[in-house]
């Protein structure tokens, strides 16, 4: 009996070796589930600035917020894994923070937060279509006011 | 209707006319006397081939004995060493056989799932909470593209847009 567990040792060998390979890949691939996050931070406010080109195609929708000039200041990208929070520095020492939690359907789980200090300005969790974007404003800045394009990718 | 009558599936009545009528047609005679010979062939050949096979198979098994017998070794355990010998030999190259097939399909085949995504609504977003303080929040959807807009005001800061 002994004798045939050491000959079918042989057997076994290439088995483990695929599936150590196979389990390898698949974790791999796991934790490629990676949620890229794009925050355009822009200043919305009443000046002669117009329309910052590099908006357009937010435009139909930061129109609406019936402001005269909308100018682009930052552009940052930021790739999370879930649960993992990332920080986007916002001008008058802000800081945005974006938890993506997962999917949920077609959309990203996430948690949204502007934080000025110890002080927070908004919490929210929401679930954003993938490519979809989300706008958040309203905190002052200079002659203006702070509004947030961000766009949601997994 | 003939064979059926062969076959005893008929009625007393069906059978009753169908008699009546061979008794005067040779022609349906002749084709229940076909009927009667196909089956005996048929159960003949069953038969042979049954007899056949079994011949075969003692040949076989004979000279398999006849081959376990003249291997190496004080004879004891020849037939458990020869059966073990065959296994490796054909189980380890099916191992590795299996192992390449389910590296292939790992690569070749399965593919991890893409996720679903609906392009109809594409600034589609549901706010599940929000907190804004002690400040004014503000949540409109946008009517070109239906982009949600969160906005905070307070703080001496002017409500914005007539989109509310």
């Amino acid at each position: 009996m002994t004798s045939l567990r050491r000959d079918r040792s042989p057997m076994i060998v290439p088995f483990a070796l695929a599936m150590v390979l196979v389990c390898c890949l698949n974790a791999g691939s796991a934790g490629a589930a990676d949620y890229h996050i794009q925050v355009r931070t822009i200043l919305a406010a009443n000046s002669d600035q117009g329309f910052d080109p590099r908006l357009l195609d937010l435009k139909k929708d930061l129109i609406a917020l019936n402001y005269m000039s909308f100018q682009l200041l930052d552009t940052t990208g930021v790739t999370l894994s879930p649960g993992q929070t990332g920080k986007v520095k916002l001008p008058g020492g802000r800081v945005l923070l974006l938890t993506p939690v997962g999917v949920v359907g077609s959309k990203i789980d996430m948690k949204i937060a502007i934080r000025e200090g110890a002080e927070s300005i908004l919490t929210t969790r929401m679930r954003i279509e993938n490519h979809g974007t989300v706008i958040i404003g309203g905190p002052g800045h200079e002659a203006g006011f702070l509004t947030l394009a961000v766009t949601a990718n997994f | 209707m003939l064979s059926a009558y062969f076959d005893g599936e008929l009625s007393g009545r069906q059978t009753a006319r169908i008699e009546a009528h061979l008794a005067s047609c040779a022609h349906c005679r002749a084709e229940l006397a076909r009927l009667r010979e196909t089956q005996a062939l048929i159960r003949d050949g069953f038969l042979v081939g049954a007899g056949d096979g079994a011949r075969e198979l003692e040949a076989l098994l004979g000279a398999v004995r006849q081959g376990m017998a003249g291997g190496v070794g004080d004879g004891s355990d020849r037939p458990e060493r020869a059966a073990r010998r065959w296994g490796l030999r054909a189980l380890v190259p099916a191992a590795v056989g299996a192992a390449a097939l389910v590296l292939v399909f790992r690569f070749a085949v399965y593919r991890t799932p893409e996720p679903v995504v609906k392009t109809l609504v594409k600034n589609d977003c549901i706010v599940d909470t929000i907190d804004g303080g002690d400040r004014t929040v503000l949540l409109f959807k946008t009517h070109n593209s239906k982009m949600t807009v969160i906005w905070v005001s307070g703080n001496g800061e002017r409500l914005s847009p007539e989109e509310v």
